[in-house]
């Protein structure tokens, strides 16, 4: 490192020469450890013979260091019934994590334990104090907490001052950025449908010949929300002035990045049947939060020839190495889950098929996808969470089934994805809906929860993904917003240039392990890392090391790197 | 009046009435429709409940495009409509249980034999858009005579012109279960299967269809569409590369090779199939507008422009091609054109929306 050395720099160096000794083929294994692991949360979401639309959405999960003690904690969102039998409502959970895959219920301890009817969770720092706060989004109100930054939480639903939050909207996916580069997150809340529980559709819905309950097409869309932080926990509604909600949609998926080429972060959102959102940031500098609606003539919005796809969850990655952040939307059952190729100024590309992620999605309903390189051969991979809506898919020879295994598609490197899911141990059949991912064993690789409904989430440990070469990042803003959500990291290494962007939410209802991992394949050493602060700053490094387990790196806005645990 | 009334009604008609019915029945079989209608019409002076005659009257009525008058009496006493549901009701019983058909056959020898089993209410009531009722109908008269393959064929072609595929696939399965040499019955069997997007069952139909009837372009390309959306598109492309065997000078078993290979991500080829397509059938918009596509994707705008300029031409009401032609002109920086090129898709489609949303709610029935 040109710039800053790294404080244990022998113990780094140590790490990368043992990565050095590694050689052969690294092969990803998941291997689900929820059975003792201590995580015990079985998700409620309405009857099982889900009779209506509110009842198949399912939760996601967030995997977030609450405690500062180093290591992913999990939080685990519940959701709720129309008829619930006598006791204690369902809540959602908080587990620390005790290492080794093993987690302890802290939900009560911590304050925490929503009733609601919940959907997502989101975590991020939204008073720039140095420890997650976390968002929780319900059909019907939402739940702030505050950290407290003592392993305690305190609900501030009622302090933001954004009566949206406590609304009785279906709310859905929500990510945090910085939208109008003041040094705070920001927030963006997608919200289904306009549904009350005391008038649920009459008519008979009907899929394949079969009658169901009724779809977002039996339902009128949502309107979404935008919030502008003000830095105290309060925030200003600024949906009708941003122009996000004179455009409704049955929202599902949100991600942030940067979507055509300028410094401004701007949001994608997966909608149900209604055509997908592309809003570009349009925001002057301290001027209010304006988007520009590009769903359309970007390409991004729709497919074939403007043809609406079911979206459900979403992710954004370089997955081509051209530096811009690509796409990816899954979608209903008979329908193929959608690669929109960036290709730069705002304008996609639908490249599905050719990327061989076309036909072999068809009979999957997917929800929570994600971009991550599990093998760490330097690209990006694709994770895909399935699981249908309807119990009756199982009834007759439908093409599809209820219960679904999960996908992952590993990058081949030519602009095309190989399915690897059986041989990666993605088999077992679940109705998954959400998923985070992170390195929950501090074993370098990136490992997985899946929020399955009516059941135990999966914990898939990632065995093999860490024998290639790696580093992670955790970034830490000053004059930018203290996540560092926004920040664009290029690293080069072994001839290849790697583009990530630091995320909060994304996928499906769910938020991931803040860290930016880059697998190195058997590039000894990271030649150039640059990093674009969302404050606009721009820092570069040179000759990076590896990481090894354990230790990745922090670098602080201005202030250098350090190693993750010195 | 309970069910059992009715039957001993019908049992205890004098026999000059018995008579005197049989014979407006026989008016009606000769198509003397007002003739028939003036012997019910008798019955049901003296025996206003008599459902059966109320039943042909209807039928009458129907046949003499007097639709309200046979509305009317279908719909008198909804609950009385067949006298099996009423029996059903009264009983507790399902209209589908065995006794109870033995004793409704034995009442109504007549009835059954020409008017409930050919399910004259049942059209009736498809015709009057009554589709609920009109699918249970057909399942009442089904359970009296499962094994008619005639009526079958008739409800089965009946409900997929409705676009109640469901009840449809049913009939058909009926039909091939008592004639298993049908061809035509096979073929639509696989058709409303591929509607509703079941496609191992439609598979297995079109294959017994080919089997029967030989190949036929038609038959081809339905299966090879059903092993597309399976997904198999290697054995759809052999389907469809058979069907271009059989009308090589045909332009949609080329169009449908282009929709496999773009599945296969195998573009150049695609463009090469849509090209072909568009020649031997210059009237198809779709083969340019996926052309145009494949075009757009290449980032060949201006070739894009041209060509999708040629499907709007061929078919102005073509959305697909404005949505693809925004998209150009967005790429070629001409924003005020594809403004209007979006406008015009989204015009158009709301257009055939209007239209489709209704299909599909019934086709997904």
């Amino acid at each position: 490192m040109s710039r800053t050395s790294p404080e244990d720099a022998d113990g780094v160096r140590f790490g990368a020469l043992l990565l050095l000794l590694w050689s052969g083929e690294a092969q990803v294994r998941f291997v689900d450890v929820v059975e003792g692991s201590g995580v015990d949360l079985v998700t409620t979401f309405g009857s099982k013979e889900k009779r209506y639309i509110i009842e198949y959405t399912g939760t996601g999960a967030a995997l977030t260091d609450y405690d500062l003690d180093g290591d992913l904690d999990l939080y685990l969102v519940n959701g709720s019934a129309i008829e619930l039998p006598p006791g204690a409502p369902p809540t959602d959970r908080l587990y620390r994590n005790e290492g080794g895959f093993r987690f302890m219920d802290v939900t009560e301890a911590a304050g925490l334990g929503d009733t609601g009817w919940g959907g997502g969770s989101l975590a991020g720092d939204v008073d720039n104090d140095g420890d997650p706060d976390l968002l929780v989004t319900n059909f019907g109100p939402n739940v702030l907490y505050r950290n407290n930054g003592d392993g305690t939480f305190t609900d501030v639903t009622k302090l933001t001052g954004a009566a949206g939050l406590e609304d009785g909207r279906w709310h859905s996916s929500a990510a945090f950025g910085d939208l109008d580069a003041d040094g705070f997150l920001d927030l963006y809340i997608a919200n289904h449908a306009v549904y009350r529980m005391e008038e649920p559709p009459k008519l008979p819905c009907f899929w394949k010949g079969i009658q169901i309950a009724c779809g977002p097409l039996a339902h009128r869309p949502e309107s979404h929300l935008v919030y502008r932080n003000r830095g105290d926990f309060s925030f200003a509604d600024v949906s009708d002035s941003s122009g996000v909600s004179s455009k409704p949609g049955f929202g599902f998926g949100v991600v942030m990045d940067y979507f055509d080429d300028d410094e401004r972060l701007d949001v994608y959102v997966a909608n149900d049947l209604s055509g997908n959102f592309l809003f570009l940031n349009r925001t002057e500098a301290k001027g209010g939060i304006v988007f520009e609606d590009a769903s359309a003539l970007s390409g991004a919005g729709f497919v074939e020839g403007g043809r609406e796809q079911a979206g459900m969850g979403v992710d954004s990655g370089d997955f081509n190495g051209d530096g811009r952040p690509d796409v990816h939307t899954t979608n209903f059952s008979d329908d193929y889950n959608t690669l929109y190729r960036n290709d730069g100024s705002g304008l996609f590309t639908d490249v599905s098929f050719e990327a061989r992620l076309g036909e072999v999605t068809l009979p999957y309903l997917g929800w929570a996808t994600a971009f991550a390189d599990f093998d760490f051969d330097s690209d990006l991979d694709l994770l895909v969470v399935n699981g249908h809506i309807y119990p009756e898919a199982d009834r007759f020879q439908s093409g599809t089934g209820y219960a679904q295994s999960n996908l992952l598609f590993e990058n081949a490197g030519d602009g095309t994805f190989r399915d690897v899911s059986a041989r990666s141990g993605l088999v077992e059949k679940k109705l998954g809906r959400g998923a985070a991912l992170g390195d929950v064993d501090e074993d370098g690789d990136i490992d997985v929860v899946v929020a399955n409904m009516h059941a135990l989430p999966a914990l898939l440990r990632n065995d093999g993904g860490n024998r290639r070469r790696w580093v992670r990042f955790l970034l830490v803003g000053r004059e930018s917003n203290r996540d560092g959500v926004g920040a664009r990291v290029v690293l080069e290494a072994g001839g290849r240039s790697q583009t990530r962007t630091s995320k909060s939410g994304g996928g499906y209802l769910s938020s991931h392990d803040p860290r930016l991992h880059f697998g190195l394949a058997e590039a000894p050493t990271v030649e150039r890392l640059r990093i674009l602060w969302p404050s606009g700053a721009v820092e570069v490094y040179e000759t990076f090391p590896p990481g090894e387990p354990g230790k990745g790196y922090v670098i602080k806005e201005g202030a250098g790197v350090a190693a993750e645990r010195p | 009046m309970s069910a059992l009334a009715l039957i001993l009604l019908a049992q205890l008609l004098t026999p000059e009435e018995r008579t005197a019915f049989e014979g407006a029945i026989r008016l009606h079989l000769a198509s003397d429709l007002d003739g028939a209608l003036r012997g019910y019409r008798e019955i049901l002076d003296a025996h206003p409940d008599f459902v059966p005659a109320r039943l042909y009257r209807a039928e009458a009525f129907w046949l003499l495009e007097k639709r309200d008058e046979a509305r009317r009496d279908l719909s008198l006493g909804r609950g009385d409509l067949l006298l099996s549901r009423i029996l059903g009701r009264t009983f507790g019983q399902s209209v589908d249980s065995d006794p109870l058909v033995a004793r409704l056959s034995a009442a109504y020898p007549l009835e059954q034999n020409r008017f409930l089993a050919t399910g004259t209410p049942g059209l009736i009531l498809l015709s009057l858009g009554e589709f609920e009722e009109a699918i249970a109908d057909y399942r009442r008269v089904t359970a009296i005579d499962p094994e008619d393959a005639t009526f079958n064929r008739q409800m089965g072609a009946a409900f997929s012109s409705t676009k109640l595929f469901l009840p449809a696939v049913e009939a058909f399965e009926r039909v091939v279960a008592a004639a298993p040499k049908d061809v035509s019955a096979w073929r639509q069997l696989g058709s409303a299967n591929l509607v509703l997007q079941r496609w191992a069952p439609a598979i297995v139909a079109l294959e017994r269809a080919i089997d029967l009837a030989g190949e036929e372009g038609g038959l081809l390309l339905a299966l090879g569409y059903a092993h597309e959306r399976k997904p198999d598109t290697e054995k759809a492309l052999l389907l469809y590369r058979r069907a271009v065997r059989l009308a090589p000078e045909s332009g949609r078993p080329h169009y449908r090779i282009g929709r496999a290979l773009m599945a296969q991500g195998k573009l150049e080829e695609a463009e090469k199939a849509f090209t072909k397509s568009s020649f031997l059938d210059p009237k198809m918009p779709e083969p340019l507008g996926f052309l145009g596509e494949i075009q757009l994707k290449r980032g060949e705008s201006e070739h894009a422009l041209a060509t999708l300029e040629r499907a709007v031409a061929v078919d102005p009401a073509y959305f697909e091609a404005y949505y693809h032609l925004a998209r150009v002109y967005r790429r070629l920086g001409r924003g005020e054109e594809a403004q209007k090129a979006l406008a015009r898709y989204e015009e158009l489609k709301r257009e055939k929306r209007g239209v489709l949303s209704q299909e599909e709610v019934l086709a997904l029935r």
